[in-house]
């Protein structure tokens, strides 16, 4: 009996170590700064369509690298809302753009940073493009994030509201650079 | 005798599991192998063509893989629950459970690389998520089915010296995991110790050792 109860003794020490191991190692924790978000940019212009960008910085907070396998913008735009045009939405990572739409999945070590390029397309077939954004509102976007690390994998959801007087400075801005 | 040889990448188009991978190195090495060459193919593009691979969403982690991939180092394959669980699936839960404990027991007296001797071929083989190339970097992929087959098949189907399915990366880790009979895979796996397969993105799945039976009877000499 006593040797049992050493048996059980020893069997929950264990398993109370592999706990307090489990508890401590922690997880990847992605946090996105949106108040740090870069201001609106414009890539491209031409008579009829207009692309704006801006970077979202992010930081893996956590104890454990994590792995962001997809990321996509959401447009929360409605018809009802705006649309005078065409609004497309492209996440890059900033660090290794591809230009292409796809999402690579990368790899983000603990306390590592980098940063979400958000481009944004304004296109419209049958007006110039000036006059389409003329009423243009704040446009609202979710940034989903497909991430897995330790535990199972979970979509994140960020929102962020790029308002109207940003893509409007942005154009003046453009404007005055091309002029010099 | 790495002096006489000459390493050819080939490069392809990202194969799919549409593909063989016999029909694509024939395809795309344009009748460069030859009966004195040794034709090395990467592991991980071989493993695609046969359908070894699967989306993390798609497996549904035990209890097992949840507590052991913790104790995987956080660059490992299978530190997430998902890149274990798919080892797990190939190799058995209870033997990758039995591999691990007594890994860690080896670990504490200085033994280390147990828990891979132990749990089985395809643990050490399997790549999870972003350890291919797109479109497979959300996939975890699994290490070929019979790699031995396969380097027969090349070797048969091109008349060449022999070939060989390697997992070779920029981090001087080269490993033949199938190779025709009569190559020494050591020999093999230091001749692609600089990783002529290059990275992913640079799509050369293929490298022809030309002129290896040569060398080779030049060294034996």
């Amino acid at each position: 009996m006593e040797f049992l109860a050493i048996i059980f003794i020893l069997v929950g020490f264990v398993l109370a170590v592999l706990a307090l191991y489990l508890v401590t190692v922690g997880d990847a924790d992605f946090v996105f700064h949106l108040q740090k978000r870069t201001a609106l940019q414009v890539k491209e212009q031409t008579e009829n369509c207009v692309v704006f960008t801006c970077t979202i910085p992010f930081t893996n907070a956590g104890k454990q690298a994590g792995t962001i396998m997809d990321c996509f913008p959401r447009l929360l735009v409605p018809r009802e809302y705006f649309d005078a045009c065409k609004i497309e939405a492209v996440a890059d990572l900033a660090s290794a753009p591809r230009g292409d739409g796809y999402w690579e999945a990368v790899i983000i070590f603990k306390k590592a940073s980098d940063a979400v390029l958000l481009t944004l397309t304004f296109s419209s077939a049958e007006r110039n493009i000036d006059q389409a954004l003329e009423q243009l509102p704040d446009i609202t976007l979710s940034l989903v994030c497909q991430i897995v690390a330790r535990s199972d994998w979970f979509l994140g959801k960020n929102r962020v509201i790029l308002p109207a007087d940003e893509f409007r400075v942005a154009l003046i801005n453009a404007r005055q650079q091309e002029g010099l | 005798m790495s002096e006489n040889l000459q390493l050819i990448p080939v490069r392809t188009r990202i194969l799919t599991p549409k593909d063989d991978i016999v029909d694509a190195i024939e395809q795309f090495s344009h009748g460069q192998i030859g009966p004195q060459d040794v034709v090395t193919v990467a592991e991980s593009v071989v493993a695609i063509t046969q359908g070894r691979m699967v989306c993390p969403e798609d497996l549904r982690p035990g209890l097992l893989a949840r507590i052991m991939c913790r104790f995987v180092p956080s660059e490992g394959s299978m530190s997430s629950i998902y890149g274990m669980q798919a080892a797990m699936d190939i190799e058995g839960e209870y033997r990758m459970a039995g591999a691990m404990i007594l890994g860690m027991m080896a670990k504490v007296v200085g033994q280390s690389g147990i828990f891979y001797r132990l749990a089985g071929p395809q643990a050490a083989l399997v790549d999870d998520v972003t350890g291919t190339m797109p479109p497979f970097d959300k996939h975890i992929v699994y290490g070929p089915a019979d790699p031995v087959g396969v380097a027969e098949r090349i070797k048969e189907r091109f008349g060449c010296y022999g070939a060989a399915v390697a997992d070779v990366n920029d981090l001087k880790r080269s490993l033949v995991v199938g190779i025709t009979a009569g190559l020494e895979k050591e020999k093999v796996a230091r001749i692609l110790i600089d990783n002529p397969f290059g990275n992913a993105s640079q799509m050369t799945p293929i490298v022809i050792i030309k002129n290896y039976a040569q060398a080779e009877a030049r060294m034996d000499k």
